[in-house]
């Protein structure tokens, strides 16, 4: 079986570590606490407000928030078990299947009901959306699984 | 589809993880497959009719909704 696309065992720890980090300053970035934290530097920009791949002035403080959080979720999602084969690789793929429907239904129903500002902030968190989904269903499932048939023999 | 892994297990005095290491999956996986809950990739299948020195259509049968 290949397994060349899962990290290593390991990823799953360092991720769920950095997660705890960069949740918390999510937290506080969304509520304004550390606004401003770090000075604005120079960028590069492929597409700022005006202009297209240009230098422009930007604080670092959001694109960390987020680039730390995703790279701690996608740890997280393609982690390799200490025993992967391939009922857990089909398991793997029912998971993406149901969080991708998943994900596509809680943006239509924010669509639908949430409106102004409140969706643009709705439209922000679903960033980490489908990660949730994926690792909540993926986790479940398979702590279900192993219980199941432990039980039998 | 149904299968006689179980019967077959129970021939060569193997337990599931015995099974399991041999061809390189979880015992849990072996239970799904005894089963019924899991279908088997033709790898595992054909790893299976290796071990049991049976060929794959006496160890996995079709079912008629199959």
């Amino acid at each position: 079986m290949n397994y060349s696309y899962l990290f290593p065992p390991v990823f799953k720890k360092i991720g769920w570590v950095l997660f705890v980090i960069f949740a918390v300053l999510n937290v506080l970035w969304m509520t304004g606490d550390i606004e401003g934290l770090l000075p604005a530097c120079k960028v590069f920009s492929i597409w700022p407000d005006e202009g297209k791949f240009i230098m422009t002035n930007d604080d670092w403080t959001d694109e960390i928030c987020i680039v730390g959080m995703i790279l701690s979720l996608l740890f997280i999602t393609f982690a390799r078990l200490k025993q992967e084969d391939e009922y857990t690789i089909n398991l793997r793929m029912k998971s993406m299947a149901w969080a991708v429907k998943g994900y596509g239904l809680i943006i239509i129903i924010a669509t639908l009901f949430i409106y102004g500002f409140n969706w643009l902030y709705v439209m922000l968190l679903s960033v980490y959306l489908i990660f949730f989904l994926f690792i909540i269903k993926f986790y479940y499932e398979l702590e279900k699984f192993r219980k199941e048939a432990s039980r039998e023999e | 589809m149904k299968n006689n892994v179980r019967v077959e297990r129970a021939i060569h005095r193997m337990t599931q993880a015995q099974l399991a290491e041999r061809i390189g999956v979880s015992r849990q996986t072996i239970n799904a497959i005894e089963s019924g809950k899991y279908v088997p990739s033709t790898v595992l299948a054909l790893k299976m009719s290796v071990v049991f020195n049976k060929p794959v259509n006496e160890l996995f049968s079709l079912e008629e909704q199959d």
